[in-house]
């Protein structure tokens, strides 16, 4: 009795699990899972795969399918080729100027695809900016627009924060004294950067690859606005068989087309590179998972091609240090600043385009506005559609961060504290919000919605923001866990504080600033999401991002400035907070470590 | 600022360092460093943290450049060589082995960066190995060996291409004691077989006796005294270096008379103590005066008089037992404590709070040179 009563309290103390389990088995499991098997049904709703015949048969979708690879796999070489020189400098910079510049690289990161694509637009333009720079360059032909160019411009800047990200983690991971190291030994800066930093830096550069080439797979926002017919990209084809076609099966087929394609490469990668490189894990060629899967000969291919790329880049630095001219060969830290000021300059900078725009007396989106007026601020305050949808994206907002948090925080406290079995697979699940393309949350979210008839609802959308917003807190909560000493809770336990009191006393005022960074989190994602907003909001009432969407698709008037205006200076207060607080935490940890 | 002795062979010399300064905005890390290092001795650079000797390695490494003064390597003037082009070894406290390259391949680094290929390089990769015995693990991974292990084949990659100097930043300072006993005594062997010319530096006084055949203290960016083990444990020149190395019993004395190198001072409780000293005194002086605890004896006021030289009374305060030895703890004539240790088994018989008498030789009693901030 007492191992069965046992056995129950087991079960019980995971009961905080439970919200989220059912949230994301009801939303999210479940209509994905009748949104993929729709793909297999006729109108009849019979067994059948005419949808996936005519998927496989109409070249278009092919070309469709291909482009989207095409596209992905170019944006993914340029962020990685920007990415890795941002990433450097920021791992050898020291910590402040390093917090200072990931600022700088975090902030367009959150500013929103559609703000980003907005100002792309117009610097893009056939009349704008720098397509009359390149014709005064004396450039025949400057077309940087609707086409692919503009869209990997457009889409390698709005991925490359990403890309630093993934990065940056494995560099400042790596040793600081194998350089000095090498030098000591002999090897001149360029022969120790290739055979020493480059082959460790490599899991980072394959992490990114991989996440950068996920996420613009389901892009759908630059390739819209940016490109012509040619650059059409899969999550596009679902939003017109949804939007205009009402097909809710081949809908179905392209989700699943969508979802299988990330699946393959995310396997293509565990298979060859091993996921733990993805968590910023060094890859250990005799340790890492590629061992224990020696008998794959996938693995060992894998293994192969790192340890091939490692030489290869070893040989060509080689090659490289003896060519280079003397003068050259030691790019000195200017060198290095002023190449990395440039990266960073095509992230920051076309942002800031939006606002001049925003004052223009024209009534067209153009670059360097004319005359100077407040009129399309006035009509953005007199819309009843714009500020409302500015008013719902903030009590949205708010509502997810607090969802999220109670969520969030339930879920990641518990699964930092017990330990269960198929605790890794809970984990998995809870993620895989992250993982999955959002396209596909969101047609499966409406599928459901359209039929429970709650589509076009504020609860519908929170629920969405939910979803995707939930598991940021989780992983944010968690990695404070990672430095939260264990010790406290059994010291209060032991004074006489009841569990309750614990948490409230000691627990939470400790985890205060990861716990802020989780909220800020969950606001901004709910706050920027376009792809949730974009199935589940209706008439009138639109989220901000949508209503930008909505107009820029029907008419880019300079009302489209203000809202990029208004919502750059609303993600810019947020983050600047979130920075404030990180910082604070950062220094009462110092102070409570000098104290102690 | 002491000064270098002479009696080293200074044409044989594998390092000079002559007036090497470094600052770091208006903190020094480094003043006026003077120090040569001849072949096949091992050096420590001793002292507490933040006391320059890693500045002083980093200078001598080529990774941080001083401010003032040269740095010579062999017959090469080196202050502004790249790390690269200096031709030194060195071994880092977290070992600093490539976590991507196997054990061979981290040993054969130095040499491909020589050009080395062939046969040549597997044989000299092979005995480098077999210096430190672990020829068996040429094959694995860094991350599969122990941190005893690892270092060893960072020692082994430090010196598979015999390099003119080798240096050693706190190489053992993350490794359990027993081990690190171990290793010291393996690397002072590998040292003294191979006639490697090393500079170490520690914070642990214990390592640097065992290691070196010179020692050179440091304190406040400045190099406090060099000299032989011997010569820093028997005959410190400063209160920080008696204090520093040793138990020590350090008070105040005032110089009497001082005549050929002979200083008759006056000492706690207006005792007269008699001893040698080099330093320049003259009558009224203020000094430190400091006696190792098993130099000072502790007696009955029976054995021998207050009126005799080199005595002081005391009284007895606690007696702790340490197995080989015996501590006493006694209370001087103005209240400072002085310690006593005596080999065990000759009891002196007294009871706390007893009279005592402490007494020392004359060449116990190291008269130090007053520090320099004053102390």
């Amino acid at each position: 009795m007492s191992a069965a009563r046992a056995r129950s309290q087991g079960l019980l103390r995971l009961w905080p699990l439970l919200p989220a389990l059912l949230l994301l088995g009801i939303f999210m499991v479940y209509p994905v899972a009748d949104l993929l098997s729709l793909s297999f049904t006729d109108q009849a709703g019979r067994i059948s795969i005419q949808n996936l015949a005519l998927f496989m048969q109409r070249p278009v979708y092919a070309r469709v399918l291909q482009s989207s690879f095409l596209i992905s796999a170019y944006t993914t070489v340029i962020c990685l080729v920007l990415a890795y020189p941002v990433s450097y400098y920021l791992a050898s910079s020291a910590e402040r100027v390093r917090s200072n510049l990931l600022l700088v690289v975090v902030m367009p990161f959150w500013t929103g695809f559609l703000v980003r694509t907005c100002a792309w637009l117009i610097l893009l333009a056939p009349s704008g900016p720098l397509t009359q720079v390149g014709v005064w360059l004396g450039f025949q032909n400057v077309k940087l627009a609707y086409n692919l160019t503009g869209v990997l411009i457009g889409m390698s800047q709005a991925l490359l924060p990403l890309a630093v990200l993934n990065m940056l983690p494995v560099m400042l991971g790596i040793d600081r004294n194998l350089l000095p190291a090498a030098a000591i030994m002999g090897a001149r800066p360029a022969e120790g950067f290739w055979r020493v930093y480059f082959p460790l830096s490599l899991p980072g550069v394959a992490a990114s690859g991989l996440l950068v080439f996920i996420s613009a797979l389901g892009f759908f926002i630059t390739p819209t606005i940016l490109g012509g017919p040619q650059e059409t990209m899969i999550a596009q084809l679902i939003i017109v068989q949804i939007q205009e076609l009402l097909n809710w099966r081949f809908a179905g087929v392209l989700s699943l087309v969508l979802l299988i394609s990330a699946l393959v490469v995310y396997y293509a990668y565990d298979r060859i590179l091993g996921m733990s490189t993805l968590v910023g894990e060094r890859a250990q060629p005799g340790r890492s998972r590629l061992s224990r899967l020696f008998d794959s000969s996938l693995a060992r291919l894998g293994a192969g091609a790192l340890g091939l790329i490692g030489r290869a880049a070893s040989g060509m630095g080689l090659v490289l240090a003896r060519l280079t001219p003397a003068p050259l060969r030691r790019p000195g830290r200017a060198l290095q600043t002023t190449l990395v000021a440039l990266i960073l300059a095509f992230l920051m900078l076309p942002t800031l385009f939006v606002i001049p725009v925003s004052f223009t007396q024209s009534t067209f989106l153009d670059f360097p506005p004319r005359g100077l007026t407040l009129r399309w601020y006035e009509e953005f305050i007199h819309s009843q559609a714009w500020m409302s949808a500015t008013i719902r994206s903030l009590y949205v907002a708010a509502i997810v961060a607090v969802t999220s948090m109670l969520l969030g925080g339930a879920t990641a406290f518990t699964l930092a504290r017990e330990s269960f079995y198929g605790k890794k697979l809970l984990l998995a699940l809870v993620l895989s919000p992250l993982i999955l393309p959002r396209m596909v949350i969101a047609v499966a979210l409406f599928y459901l919605a359209a039929r429970l008839h709650f589509a076009g609802t504020d609860l519908a959308l929170v629920i969405g923001h939910t979803i995707i917003a939930f598991p940021f807190v989780v992983v944010t909560v968690m990695v404070g866990f990672q430095g939260y000493n264990r010790q406290y809770d059994r010291a209060a336990a032991i004074l006489g504080a009841k569990p309750s009191r614990t948490l409230l006393h000691v627990t939470l005022p400790l985890m205060r600033s990861s716990l802020a960074a989780a909220a800020i989190f969950a606001f901004m994602t709910s706050f920027d999401d376009l792809n949730i907003a974009l199935f589940l909001t209706g008439g009138e009432q639109n989220t901000l991002p949508k209503q930008m969407w909505s107009a820029i698709i029907l008419q880019a008037t300079p009302i489209l400035g203000v809202a990029s205006t208004v919502l750059l200076i609303l993600i810019s207060a947020f983050l600047l907070a979130s920075e404030v607080v990180r910082r604070q935490g950062v220094i009462r940890r110092r102070r409570a470590g000098a104290a102690a | 600022m002491p000064s270098e002795p002479q009696r080293h062979d200074t044409t044989n010399f594998k390092l000079r360092l002559t007036n090497v300064s470094k600052r770091y905005g208006h903190s020094d890390a480094l003043v006026n460093a003077n120090l040569v290092v001849s072949k096949g001795e091992c050096v420590t650079l001793l002292g507490p943290s933040g006391s320059g000797k890693t500045t002083l390695l980093n200078v001598v490494a080529g990774l941080l450049p001083p401010d003032e003064g040269e740095v010579w390597i062999e017959d090469r003037l080196a202050t502004h060589l790249p790390a690269y082009e200096r031709d030194i070894g060195m071994v880092f406290q977290n070992y600093a082995l490539f976590p991507h390259l196997t054990v061979y391949d981290n040993v054969a680094f130095p040499l491909r960066m020589r050009r080395e290929r062939g046969a040549r390089l597997r044989e000299r990769v092979g005995a480098a190995l077999a210096v430190v015995s672990l020829a068996d693990k040429a094959h694995r991974m860094p991350s599969e060996l122990s941190g005893g292990q690892q270092q060893r084949i960072s020692l082994a990659r430090a010196l598979v291409y015999e390099p003119s100097i080798i240096l050693m930043d706190e190489p053992l300072a993350a490794l359990d004691k027993k081990l690190r006993e171990q290793l010291q005594l393996e690397i002072r062997r590998i040292q003294k077989r191979l006639g490697i010319t090393m500079l170490y530096v520690t914070h642990d006084q214990q390592e640097a006796l065992l290691l070196s055949d010179r020692i050179c203290l440091m304190n406040n960016a400045r190099i406090e005294q060099v000299g032989s083990p011997d010569d820093l444990y028997f005959r410190p020149r400063s209160v920080f270096a008696a204090d520093f190395i040793g138990d020590s019993n350090i008070f105040p004395a005032e110089v009497v008379t001082m005549s050929a190198g002979q200083a008759c001072l006056r000492g706690p409780g207006g005792s007269t103590l008699q001893a040698a000293t080099d330093l320049a005194l003259k009558s009224g002086d203020k000094v430190q005066v400091m006696i190792r605890p098993e130099r000072l004896r502790i007696g009955t006021p029976g054995q021998a008089t207050e009126l005799d030289d080199n005595c002081v009374p005391a009284t007895l305060l606690e007696t702790t037992f340490l197995g080989e030895a015996t501590r006493y703890y006694a209370s001087g004539p103005t209240g400072e404590t002085f310690v006593s240790k005596a080999l065990a088994g000759a009891s002196s018989g007294v009871a706390p709070g007893e009279p005592v008498l402490l007494t020392a030789d004359r060449d116990s009693i190291i008269v130090l040179s007053p520090d320099r901030d004053g102390r």
